[in-house]
Parts: C-alpha cells; sequence; structure tokens
C-alpha cells in the first residue's frame, strides 16, 4: 500500500516535533512547512492525502492558507484539518468559513490525533 | 501513564536537551521553546518566567505573555503564592494549600513551579489562566510542568554560567 502522505504546516519547531513523535508509526509519510505560504506551495506540488493548517503562522495564516487551498482545483478535496489553541465558537466558525474540514484544539492528546488522522485517511484502527 | 504522555515528556527532554549544545544558544531562544512547550502542551498563553540573578536575591522576570509584567518585575521571596512557592521548592498548583497569602495581581494563578539546580533556586514559572477550552491541570500536566522545570532549570543555569552571572559563580 503506498504511504499516505500528510503535510502539517507550523512555524514551532516543538509543535512541529511533536507532531513527529505522536504520529511515528502509521501508514503514512509526514512533511512539514513552516508557514502558510510554503504550506500552499508544498501542496500544490506534493498533492498531500491530508493537510494540517496552525492558525497562527508568518506570512500567510492557516485561515487565508486554507482558503486558498479550498480555491485551488489541485487542492480543492484534500481534507484541511484547521490546528489552534483558540476553540471558541466564533474561531471554529472562522475555521470551516475558511473550508477546512475539521478542527484541532490545542493542547491535543495524541489519541485524539491519531483519530483524525486515520478517520481523514480511511484506515481502520489496529 | 499513556504512551502519549511518554512520547510528549520525551519531547520535553529533548527540545531542552537541544538548547544545551557546546556552543550554548542565547537566552532567547530557549526561552522561546519554554513558551512553545507552555502553550502547545500545558494549554496556557498567560505566564511568567522568572530567573534569580543573585543567590540571595529576588526572582526577576525574564519573560511573560498574556499578563500585567508590571508586578512580577521582582518577586520577593517567602510573599504572595510565587514567592512562597519558591521558596517551598515545590510545584504549587490551584487546589492545593497556599504556601503564602496570595497577593492582587495572583488571583488568576494556575500553577507556580520553582526552578532549581541541585536544590539551589534559580528561578520560577508562573502559570495563569489556562485556555478558555482547557479544564485545570491534571497529573499528567503536573508531571510534564516537573518534567519542563527540570530542563528549564539546568538549561537556564547553564546559559547563566556561560555568561557569567552573578548566581552561577
Amino acid at each position: 500500500m503506498t504511504p499516505k502522505k500528510i503535510l502539517i504546516a507550523d512555524d514551532s519547531v516543538t509543535v512541529q516535533l511533536m507532531y513527529r513523535m505522536l504520529l511515528a508509526d502509521g501508514p503514512w509519510t509526514l512533511r512539514f512547512a513552516s508557514n502558510g505560504r510554503q504550506a500552499v506551495e508544498m501542496a500544490a506540488a506534493e498533492r498531500p492525502d491530508l493537510v494540517f493548517l496552525d492558525v497562527m503562522m508568518p506570512e500567510l495564516d492557516g485561515f487565508a492558507a486554507c482558503q486558498q487551498l479550498h480555491a485551488s482545483e489541485s487542492t480543492r478535496n484534500t481534507p484541511i484539518i484547521m490546528v489552534t489553541t483558540r476553540g471558541e465558537p466564533h474561531h471554529v466558525e472562522l475555521g470551516y468559513q475558511s473550508g477546512c474540514s475539521d478542527y484541532l484544539t490545542k493542547p491535543f492528546n495524541g489519541d485524539d490525533l491519531l483519530a483524525k488522522v486515520r478517520t481523514r485517511l480511511g484506515i481502520a484502527t489496529p | 501513564m499513556t504512551g502519549s504522555d511518554q512520547r510528549l515528556e520525551t519531547l520535553v527532554v529533548s527540545r531542552m536537551m537541544s538548547q544545551r549544545p557546546s556552543e550554548p544558544p542565547g537566552r532567547d531562544e530557549v526561552v522561546r521553546t519554554i513558551r512553545e512547550i507552555v502553550i502547545n502542551l500545558l494549554g496556557c498563553e498567560e505566564f511568567a518566567l522568572f530567573h534569580r540573578p543573585r543567590p540571595d536575591g529576588p526572582l526577576q522576570l525574564l519573560s511573560s505573555m498574556g499578563i500585567d509584567p508590571g508586578p512580577l518585575r521582582e518577586i520577593e521571596l517567602e510573599r504572595g503564592l510565587i514567592g512562597g512557592a519558591a521558596t517551598s521548592g515545590q510545584l504549587w498548583r490551584a487546589g492545593l494549600a497556599a504556601p503564602a497569602a496570595p497577593l492582587p495581581h495572583e488571583e488568576e494563578l494556575t500553577a507556580c513551579l520553582p526552578l532549581l539546580v541541585d536544590g539551589r533556586l534559580v528561578g520560577a514559572l508562573a502559570l495563569f489562566a489556562l485556555l478558555p477550552h482547557r479544564p485545570a491541570l491534571g497529573a499528567s500536566d503536573a508531571a510534564l510542568l516537573s518534567l519542563l522545570g527540570r530542563e528549564a532549570a539546568v538549561t537556564l543555569s547553564a546559559i547563566a554560567a556561560t555568561h557569567g552571572e552573578t548566581s552561577q559563580r
């Protein structure tokens, strides 16, 4: 089976390392972007199966990056999970308005993260 | 402890250890890493980090986020929750017996962790309000916070020694 590709956009090295550790085991490969603009470019070039976008990022924030991905023919159908420390309803609504498929609030635990990844990628729990 | 908790603890250690190469980074880089861990792993965007430049002196504010730094620039030991927790050498969490009478600016304090190296107080980390969706700190959070404190104390102390600060002489 070809490994699924997951693109993770977050400007924090600590958070990138957290994803690496929590998603260390699974039939997927991880790619990382450090800002929204890089995420949009990488998504267009590499066609990931799933994208995580942090809301607060330099150059292009997660909402704007999500809108661009949603507007592009090549990435329109890619599931996008917005990630933020802001779990208030109006922030969640903003995320869905920008075109995201799901929402994850920090801090998240590994089980929640894995459940969302498996659901979005259609991978059964082992 | 779950596998997820263990991985987060490994993350804290590895991130802090990576800040201790033979050529130590600037303190700003270490402070940024501590901020990232507090925000993203503990769910707190209102906190203060203190150091103690003189071994017999007060705590001094090194960095803060989301709070008024004014009343926190200098913390006398044994005064208030932060000074009391620092003196006790023990992590204080809301709900536990207060180590000293709280000061007005400490009403929102959730936890205070003394930073110790070989039993010597070198700083403190004070967490104020947690994120709105975040429940109180649980046992695994306390373990993670304590681990962060141990690693941060050693790293900040090493940097202070490199820069020839008084407390390390």
